[in-house]
């Protein structure tokens, strides 16, 4: 397999709604990604889309629309969709086709509008995006009574071990939206005490509204080399893990086996042995990993290899993942504070990690002496997708 | 006079299904025809049992055949929900908020997911995690999933559900 390098990146901040069509977000992120890696779209040998969900742009098959749009008919492009893991799954089909040698230059591009949708008794467009969300859960065996998956995993976990306290858990938002306020990309840029998370409306307990992930619009890019793309294509980065990972979380055959999320576990697992990563601790500068709810959060510790099975709420009640502490975990703000859309999420969090790297975040900047960055993605029906990736300066 | 402040058009996206069950739909036609009788498969290979119900076996791929279960079994978690979106299905069957828990049926593989009933609202996890219990079919099925519940036994201690 070929090495893999990062060339450039682009995002463009998360925002409630966006005012332009989803051709439009996805052309403003590539030609971010392409200025950054000092090149135009004649760079492009193909192009991997990142895009969730065609309800919520009312056009199936949206990546044909965008390819042409962008110019880029004739080149090779695949369309990705993986839940809110969506954007991990594109990094990792961009990695292959680059390390495989089917393409020298590869652009990911992630879209994904939300909001056009509404539902008709109260107007309440976040509402409707979720429901046309459900859509991904099991029709037969999901429906009508499901919540979100995350719900019963944590509870497992919480039945185990006692522990997190819906303190424990409140506390992670508070973490996130405070690192958010430095993030000009966030979406949400103001501090909560911890009083206001757990006072805010629950959602299904103990997980609280302010302890879940934003709805959000945005669009963000990526652009992928080898060594035998262009020599005026910088190589800022090397891609040196990725890994996927479909695992069902709430369909654990053994009532005795440890409560976890497999699927970020598993995409975990094969990024760290690509990249050479025995002790993340150790090893590893950041982290951004997707808080769709901060429970999500909390058991990611564990997926990452940060604390052994059970003591992720010590490692939380330590310090340790805030910005300042020696793991820092989602100092862009997460999905509860930076912003989150299934689609997008994960290359935001890429191009996240590589600012971070190469000393480009600005006011949120936290030091990178290792020079190594871990992405992890979840999503799905049961928490089922899962994928990772981690970048190495 | 064109301009380029935006406006908005409605549009509606409609699809009506009329689908079936495939091989399960003993489960469902069970549950219509069959008050308190649920039918689960068993994989004529390997042994594994499973509902939700399936015509070929998840590890070994072989057939499965269908056997009668008490529809008892054990809660692995739960959630109380207090939030849904507006125009969720759940509304149809339930208020808010309600229990929704992974259920595993005894001696199946897999597990089932669905509301349970006459949880005392607040009990900590750790006490309902690992109750015992049984399904439950509405007075009216249609023969979809909503059609099933789950009430816990009693507690130890003899305490009954509220």
């Amino acid at each position: 397999m070929r090495s893999v390098y990062l060339s450039g990146v682009g995002r463009l901040p998360f925002r409630s709604r966006y005012p332009f069509n989803y051709q439009e977000l996805a052309l403003d992120a590539a030609n971010l990604a392409l200025r950054d890696a000092m090149a135009d779209k004649r760079a492009v040998d193909s192009v991997v889309y990142s895009i969730y969900n065609d309800l919520l742009l009312r056009q199936g098959t949206p990546d044909v629309m965008l390819h042409e749009y962008l110019g880029f008919s004739g080149k090779p492009a695949q369309r990705v969709t993986q839940g809110a893991a969506t954007g991990g799954y594109a990094m990792k089909a961009a990695y292959a086709d680059v390390a495989s040698g089917l393409s020298d230059a590869c652009l990911v591009i992630a879209v994904q509008k939300a909001l056009d949708v509404t539902e008709t008794t109260a107007g309440q467009r976040g509402d409707a995006a979720l429901t046309a969300e459900n859509w991904t859960l099991d029709a037969t065996w999901d429906m009508p009574f499901a919540q979100q998956p995350w719900a019963l995993i944590l509870n497992r976990y919480i039945a185990a071990y006692g522990e997190p306290t819906p303190a424990d858990l409140a506390a992670i938002a508070v973490k996130n939206r405070g690192n958010a306020v430095l993030n000009e990309f966030a979406q949400l840029r103001t501090a909560v005490t911890l009083e206001e998370v757990l006072n805010s409306r629950l959602v299904g307990a103990p997980t609280t509204m302010y302890e879940s992930c934003l709805y959000s619009e945005t669009a963000a890019a990526v652009l992928l080399v080898s060594d035998d793309a262009p020599a005026s294509l910088p190589r800022r980065l090397q891609v040196t893990g990725v890994g996927t990972c479909h695992a069902d979380g709430v369909a654990w055959s053994d009532a005795a086996a440890e409560p976890c999320i497999p699927s970020v576990g598993g995409s975990i697992a094969r990024a760290y042995a690509m990249a050479g990563i025995t002790d993340a601790a150790a090893q590893v500068d950041l982290f951004e990993v997707h808080d769709l709810t901060t429970g999500v959060e909390l058991m990611t510790y564990e997926e990452l290899g940060l604390a052994p099975r059970g003591e992720a709420t010590k490692l939380l009640r330590s310090g340790q993942t805030q910005r300042d502490g020696a793991t820092p975990v989602n100092v862009s703000g997460g999905r509860i504070a930076a912003g989150h859309i299934a689609g997008v999420s994960a290359v935001f969090s890429i191009c996240e990690v590589a600012d971070q790297l190469l000393g480009r975040a600005g006011n949120h900047q936290i030091p990178t002496p290792k020079g190594v960055g871990v992405v992890s993605a979840t999503g799905g029906a049961g928490l089922s997708l899962g994928a990772a990736a981690v970048l190495t300066r | 006079m064109a301009t380029d402040t935006p406006f908005e058009i409605e549009d509606e996206l409609r699809v009506v299904y009329k689908y079936g069950y495939g091989g399960i739909t003993r489960f469902f036609s069970a549950l219509l025809d069959q008050p308190g009788g649920y039918q689960v498969t068993s994989c004529e290979t390997c042994d594994l049992l499973f509902c939700p119900p399936r015509l070929q076996c998840q590890e070994c791929w072989g057939r499965t055949a269908w056997v009668e279960h008490t529809g008892e079994g054990t809660i692995e978690s739960v959630v109380w929900a207090y939030w849904i979106p507006i125009d969720s299905p759940a509304r149809a069957y339930t208020d808010l908020p309600y229990a929704y828990a992974a259920i595993r049926l005894d001696g199946c593989h897999n597990l089932l997911r669905t509301r349970v009933c006459g949880l005392p609202q607040g009990s900590p996890l750790a006490e309902i995690t690992g109750r015992r219990g049984r399904l439950k079919t509405i007075e009216e099925p249609t023969g979809r999933l909503g059609d099933l519940y789950f009430v816990t036994d009693e507690p130890a201690g003899g305490k009954p559900s509220a």
